[in-house]
């Protein structure tokens, strides 16, 4: 174990010597880059932490706005529901009340469906009816049935009131001088002697009598005194009979 | 022993000091270490890349250490400590280098270390807490203790520079001794164990050295409740 004065020195002189390159240039640089290095990292760590926080206060910020916009969305919804429903209630109130009005119109419309139907089969076997008793009495009618309407005739002319044998005198006041009688067979001599006489004791003027065959009337006789007429045969009865049913209809 | 390279060879003479193979291999470590320096600060200053980032690394492993001991001085402690910590281990492993020797197996050498650290440990407990608040210290907790710290003082020099002196002597001795009885290859686990005691003893010397230092500082901070900062 030697100790030399010399080495002890010169060691000393060294290790300072390498104890001051190693402090400037290398710690202390090493060092500053660190210390500049944690700053930035610090600084970096800051901002880092400022935009959290910023982001926060977004966030937060958009949240409330959701959640107001979260409740603006539900109140807007609950008003277009209730206005819905108002609507819908008055829609279907006045469907209802349309409905109802069809309704009354449509049973309006089937009862008128229904008479016409009705009238149309009415008509129908009216005029079948008249057609059939046209038909039957065309064939069962004759000279006896003419006599009957004859004495008909006589008895309802006999039958006249105070009021129709006036208007009966005064159409035969008038210029009217000639009676027509118009009858499907041939009226006997007593049978014109007879309603001549009928007509002379209503009628006391001088008159005319022509005396005229029609087989359309089927039966009786029709008897014209100018606008005046007597109607007493089975052509003129189905007439009255069809027209009875025409004007019934158009009463209704 | 003389013929082997374990003795201290003077290389040539400047006046009345002598150059011994010690000093050379000083200035050698001394020129490697300052021209790595300036290597890293011209071409890797600034730049990110695996040398930067080690030597980052090994500077912020010491500042951590310094400051696990003596928190508030870390950074006043770093220079010493760490150039401590590099030329050690730098030292001890040059004996591995065939033909060159660990500046660290010369006494003089770990005792002008160790003197340097018993400097170290007054310098910087006066510049920390003032002359008077520093020596005040030996006289506490009893003035009777003065004696015991003197001793304590001188003793821990001469063991810090004997210990690692012991150590690293021992260790090329054994190498040595190993190499001319067992042969060429034989010696390869000694040099194992000289790495790892190489790293062992700078590591050991230089906490020792940090130890000795931040006692110093912290005696005076606990006679002053509010010690002055001068970081």
């Amino acid at each position: 174990m030697e100790f030399s004065w010399s080495t002890f020195i010169f060691e000393i002189i060294n290790f300072v010597v390498l104890m001051w390159i190693l402090k400037h240039f290398l710690y202390h640089p090493v060092l500053n880059a660190l210390e500049k290095r944690r700053e930035s990292v610090r600084r970096t760590l800051e901002e880092a932490q400022q935009k959290i926080a910023q982001a926060d206060d977004l966030k937060a910020r958009y949240e409330q706005r959701l959640q107001a916009w979260e409740e603006e969305k539900n109140q807007l919804r609950r008003t277009l529901q209730e206005e819905l429903d108002s609507l819908r209630t008055n829609q279907q109130q006045q469907l209802q009340e349309e409905l109802q009005t069809q309704k009354h119109k449509a049973e309006i419309n089937q009862r008128q469906e229904l008479q016409e139907i009705l009238q149309h089969y009415q008509s129908i076997a009216h005029r079948q009816g008249a057609e059939f008793a046209s038909k039957l009495l065309r064939d069962l009618a004759g000279k006896e049935t003419q006599t009957r309407l004859f004495e008909a005739l006589l008895e309802q002319l006999q039958s006249l009131d105070e009021e129709q044998i006036k208007r009966l005198q005064k159409t035969c006041n008038g210029s009217v001088d000639k009676v027509n009688v118009c009858s499907a067979y041939p009226l006997t001599e007593k049978n014109r002697r007879r309603l001549q006489a009928k007509l002379k004791e209503l009628c006391p003027q001088t008159l005319s009598f022509d005396y005229q065959e029609d087989p359309q009337l089927i039966s009786g006789l029709r008897v014209h005194l100018g606008a005046w007429s007597l109607r007493m045969n089975l052509l003129d009865e189905l007439n009255r009979f069809m027209e009875l049913d025409r004007d019934r209809l158009n009463q209704q | 022993m003389q013929d082997s390279g374990l003795s201290i060879q003077s290389i040539f003479q400047i006046g009345p000091l002598a150059i011994t193979n010690t000093v050379v291999t000083t200035w050698v470590i001394v020129l490697g270490l300052s021209l790595f320096v300036y290597l890293y600060r011209s071409r890797f200053a600034g730049t990110s890349g695996k040398l930067q980032t080690a030597v980052e690394a090994v500077i912020i492993a010491m500042e951590d250490a310094i400051a696990g001991v003596a928190p508030e001085h870390a950074k006043r402690l770093l220079p010493f400590i760490g150039s401590l910590w590099i030329f050690l281990l730098v030292s001890n492993l040059i004996g591995l280098i065939p033909g060159a020797h660990s500046p660290t197996r010369d006494f003089s050498a770990t005792a002008a270390l160790a003197g340097l650290v018993f400097v170290s440990v007054h310098w910087f407990g006066i510049r920390i807490s003032g002359l008077k608040a520093y020596l005040r210290h030996y006289l506490s907790p009893n003035p009777l203790l003065l004696p015991f710290h003197l001793i304590s003082e001188v003793s821990r020099t001469i063991a810090l520079a004997v210990r690692l002196f012991g150590n690293m002597m021992s260790l090329e001795m054994t190498a040595l001794l190993i190499l001319m009885v067992a042969g060429f290859l034989a010696p390869i686990p000694i040099l194992v164990l000289h790495i790892i005691e190489a790293l062992v003893q700078a590591y050991i010397f230089g906490m020792l050295a940090l130890v000795y230092i931040a006692s110093g500082i912290q005696a005076q901070s606990l006679h002053q409740p509010q010690p002055k900062t001068t970081e």
